[in-house]
């Protein structure tokens, strides 16, 4: 029998099918795996932490799978409240925690150097052009963008950390990708 | 396969999902292979040995409805047990003494045999939980039906610790009631939690193939919640006839059972629509209820039953919270406030870093309240800062939704180290400002933004050199 076709399947039904069809968190994993790096690597700098962290974060909610609920929020979302906390966790105790890994059995990832700069790599893709540009932005679609799409938060903890609706976040969050967009054409 | 940066990584996951999903395998059969092998008997039937098998399976299946009718239905072992209420201090707590109530309603279910019931519990940590299952001897079970537990038509007992899918937590209020709304749509006759399968229709034909489908027959509409003291009825609309029923005590219980209904969704566009089909909140919403009636006259209209609109904000006129609930009391700035410390010191790696020490002057023993650290540091945006919880490190591991703080005494000392900036692996020199504040939830719903009281406690400075 031929391996299921997930294409269609959205996040959450992809965590939803994890219980009966241990490949489903395979694709899961392959829809996520550069943007925790991305994140983790924007945080950390470091490519063997992000890797490290990453394995820990899917490990963790390989451990979770079970009760997610799409009525609280996306999958995403909820992936990212798990790196956000194991991030806050790994700069309070100076460590990259392995709990969830040891609890599910998965083997620590051995990472060659050329592995290493495949992270970097992966994580940096994010272009650097447009950082720059983005300092070039109005403060709020500056900190909105910021907020949105380089620390991965949801609207609503980005309308509650700047003070203002969600609705006002997205305007900005839009506004702001979309003159980036216009700069980066000037720029190429 | 995607170009991934550590494929192992991948192949090591879906080996332990395998193992997860091996361990579950004992109790639970797939539903797909059910049917699968149901529509593989078809075609032999026309051979006399599968006349044999179709006769013996017949008689089965009138033993079974039998038994059901007859209130013989044996025992199987109990469901699995998910450890949700390990720790009495942390996370959802443990189940309170005393609060597990099996609700006296007893719901007959569409297509016959055991009737729907629903009991409700709390928890050391201020938290309400309604389940529902099938009701056989007083107790609560899933049934061996549907691909649950091999098909082997017993009762398994649900226990109070379940899968979450199964259990459906909310705060409580002051007086320590719940005040919760659940919708499931497409939920198995069985009960039996973990085992999803959608009506035949439910996906598009391009990724039907990765779903469990069921006949229609097996599948339910479940509509259950608690409405608190003041609720007396509800009317709801049900094959295009309103009718108003009673709810149940000081609870303001409910439970409606409908046949299953057949629902499309169309890969990530369905998305907003699947979300519709497991939906809890403090009033109902994506159910058939239209109404909900008080003492004393007043009443809630829902303004659509198919919109999302939160809480009891659907109702007409609007309500800022449901009635009857009674706010919990929140900690006060006069009763946080404390000094905040802040050290330069060396880490492990003899890298510098801030140590914030504050000392709790009240008892945080609800799952309610969580203290956060908020700071700003040297070249961030004016108004721009960083946030993360203080929690002593007590994240248990990590539990879907559900934050996992821990108690905190009275006069508790607590410490949170920053060693590195947001964006770079040093702190940066100059003036790190920051603040602790107690984020405490105020509404029934766990993690629900905007029904988070901030109140602060204190503040710091500190100069990098």
């Amino acid at each position: 029998m031929g391996r299921p076709d997930y294409t269609h399947a959205d996040d959450a039904e992809l965590l939803v099918l994890t219980a009966s069809d241990p490949e489903a968190f395979g694709v899961f994993y392959e829809r996520f795996e550069a943007q925790l790096l991305g994140f983790f690597w924007r945080a950390t700098r470091r490519a063997d932490i992000a890797a490290d962290l990453t394995a820990e974060v899917f490990a963790a909610a390989l451990e979770s799978a079970a009760t997610f609920r799409p009525q609280s929020g996306s999958a995403r979302g909820w992936l990212f409240g798990i790196a956000r906390h194991e991030l806050a966790d790994t700069w309070e105790r100076g460590r990259v925690e392995d709990r969830s890994r040891r609890r599910m059995q998965v083997a620590p990832q051995t990472l060659t150097d050329e592995a290493l700069e495949r992270v970097e790599e992966l994580a940096s893709r994010a272009p650097g052009d447009a950082l720059q540009l983005l300092e070039s932005l109005p403060e709020d679609q500056r900190l909105a963008v910021n907020g949105r799409v380089l620390h991965e938060l949801e609207y609503a903890e980005l309308a509650a950390s700047l003070s203002c609706s969600q609705s006002l976040v997205r305007q900005r969050v839009s506004r702001g990708l979309r003159a980036l967009r216009a700069r980066l054409k000037e720029s190429t | 396969m995607t170009d991934l940066a550590m494929p192992e990584l991948r192949s090591a996951l879906v080996d332990a999902a395998r193992r997860q999903h091996e361990t579950m395998a004992g109790q639970m059969a797939e539903p797909g292979d059910a049917h699968a092998r149901a529509r593989r008997r078809w075609p032999g039937l026309r051979a006399l040995r599968w006349r044999v098998v179709l006769v013996m399976l017949l008689l089965v299946l009138v033993g079974a409805a039998v038994a059901f009718a007859s209130g013989l239905i044996s025992f199987g072992a109990p469901a699995a047990s998910v450890p949700v209420f390990a720790n009495p201090r942390a996370g959802l707590g443990r189940i309170a003494p005393g609060t597990v109530r099996l609700l006296p309603l007893s719901v007959p279910d569409p297509h016959g045999g055991l009737p729907w019931g629903m009991r409700v519990l709390s928890t050391t940590r201020g938290v309400g939980c309604l389940q529902v299952g099938r009701l056989l001897d007083g107790r609560l079970v899933a049934l061996g039906q549907d691909g649950a537990f091999g098909n082997d038509g017993r009762a398994h007992e649900l226990p109070l610790s379940t899968n979450i899918e199964r259990l459906n937590c909310s705060f409580v209020d002051g007086h320590g009631r719940i005040f919760d709304s659940v919708t499931i749509k497409s939920q198995v006759a069985s009960a039996a939690p973990g085992v999803h399968c959608e009506p035949p229709g439910t996906y598009a034909p391009s990724h039907h193939a990765a779903f469990s489908t069921c006949p229609l027959a097996d599948e339910r509409n479940l509509y259950y919640g608690t409405l608190g003291p003041d609720a007396t009825s509800l009317t709801y609309s049900a094959s295009g006839t309103s009718h108003t029923v009673a709810t149940l005590g000081a609870d303001g219980a409910y439970l409606i059972v409908t046949p299953g209904t057949t629902h499309r969704y169309s890969g990530t566009a369905g998305s907003r629509e699947r979300a519709g089909l497991y939906v809890s909140d403090e009033i109902p919403v994506y159910s058939p209820i239209t109404a909900i009636h008080y003492r004393g006259e007043a009443s809630c209209h829902l303004v659509t039953a198919e919109r999302w609109i939160y809480g009891p904000r659907a109702c007409a006129p609007p309500l800022a919270e449901p009635f009857g609930w009674i706010q919990a009391g929140v900690p006060t700035h006069a009763q946080l406030a404390t000094p905040i410390h802040a050290t330069l010191i060396r880490n492990a790696e003899g890298q510098r870093a801030i140590r914030v020490r504050f000392t709790s002057r009240v008892a945080i023993s609800t799952l309610r309240g969580q203290y956060q650290l908020h700071w700003h540091e040297p070249g961030m945006a004016p108004d721009a800062y960083a946030a993360g919880p203080i929690d002593q490190g007590a994240s248990a591991g990590y539990s879907g939704l559900i934050p996992q703080g821990r108690n905190i005494a009275a006069g508790q000392t607590l410490t949170k180290t920053l060693d590195q900036n947001r964006f770079g692996p040093r702190l940066a020199a100059g003036i790190t400002t920051g603040s602790v504040i107690l984020d405490y939830a105020t509404g029934p719903l766990i993690q629900a933004e905007e029904d988070t009281a901030k109140i602060p406690v204190g503040t710091f400075k500190i100069r990098i050199p």
